[in-house]
């Protein structure tokens, strides 16, 4: 079966982890887990023609204690950027991370989630601003589930074409 | 050599060592210790991905030293999370594989989650 390496990027307390456990477990707890270093895990996913096997890297936050070493995307078939909707500033985190990404893995398939989508009334991103930006943006729930399996879906078949 | 005195001190030290053969295939130098045996049922090592290729790459080079890579997380039959590093090693001749229990990093997990929780709540207020 085919393999392909997804990486979660973003910065802390976005969402990255609680995206896999949803996509692969189906589960989601209210209480914030930080994440060191990586967590890897696998889920295969059917794209109609055939299985692909999704190996998940789950890489730490990004904030001041914390710098994601860009070692960890090596080998990646494309990656998920995350932000926080009710938190502006995590979008910042996660543009950049896309620039380093690209850096070090190339032109491969990104999206970038807008998770929090359950508090989208709370939500601190400009939506025009979303629409400027160079790739994919999907807004997404890992508490609900909205969005997250298409989402990760919508990767692997782009990743599954380049 | 006989690996005799490996067989405690390994498992003792929370190490998983390998020694890689010239096939690829890798032969266990001691017991693995408990938390290792929940992370991989055989020496095979799926989870480790494209680590696995840097290190074969690393021994074909055929210099001697090592390569590390982690903290790798994961969670064990309890929920408790562990952390642990990957060490590819080349030394007289021999090629190896450890992995090592990093109890260091939970600890920095545990300062972390504080600072992290504390910068949250800051956020909200300020929000």
């Amino acid at each position: 079966m085919i393999q392909k390496k997804i990486c979660m990027l973003g910065g802390f307390g976005v969402g990255k982890t609680s995206l896999v456990s949803r996509f692969v477990h189906s589960i989601f707890s209210d209480t914030y887990l930080t994440t060191i270093g990586v967590k890897i895990d696998k889920k295969t996913v059917d794209l109609g023609r055939e299985r692909v096997d999704l190996i998940l890297w789950d890489i730490h936050g990004e904030d001041d204690f914390q710098k994601v070493r860009m070692s960890y995307l090596r080998g990646s078939s494309g990656y998920l950027l995350v932000a926080d909707g009710t938190r502006r500033a995590s979008l910042d985190v996660a543009l950049e991370l896309h620039e380093q990404a690209r850096l070090t893995v190339g032109h491969v398939p990104a999206i970038l989630a807008i998770n929090k989508a359950d508090l989208a009334s709370t939500w601190d991103i400009d939506p025009v601003a979303l629409q400027a930006l160079d790739l994919p943006v999907v807004r997404t729930s890992a508490k609900t589930g909205s969005e997250v399996e298409e989402t990760f879906a919508s990767l692997a078949r782009a990743m599954n074409v380049t | 050599m006989s690996h005799e005195p490996l067989r405690d001190l390994l498992p003792a030290l929370e190490i998983a060592a390998f020694q890689r053969r010239g096939d690829g295939a890798f032969l266990t130098l001691a017991e693995p210790p408990p938390w290792f045996r929940h992370l991989a049922a055989d020496a095979s090592f799926p989870f480790l991905g494209h680590i696995l290729e840097e290190a074969t790459q690393f021994w074909g080079s055929s210099e001697p030293g090592r390569r590390e890579w982690g903290p790798c997380a994961e969670v064990d039959g309890t929920g408790h999370e562990f952390h642990y590093r990957v060490i590819a090693l080349a030394a007289g001749g021999s090629q190896y594989l450890l992995f090592q229990l990093d109890t260091a990093t939970d600890q920095m997990r545990e300062i972390l989650q504080r600072v992290r929780d504390q910068a949250l709540a800051a956020e909200q207020r300020k929000g």
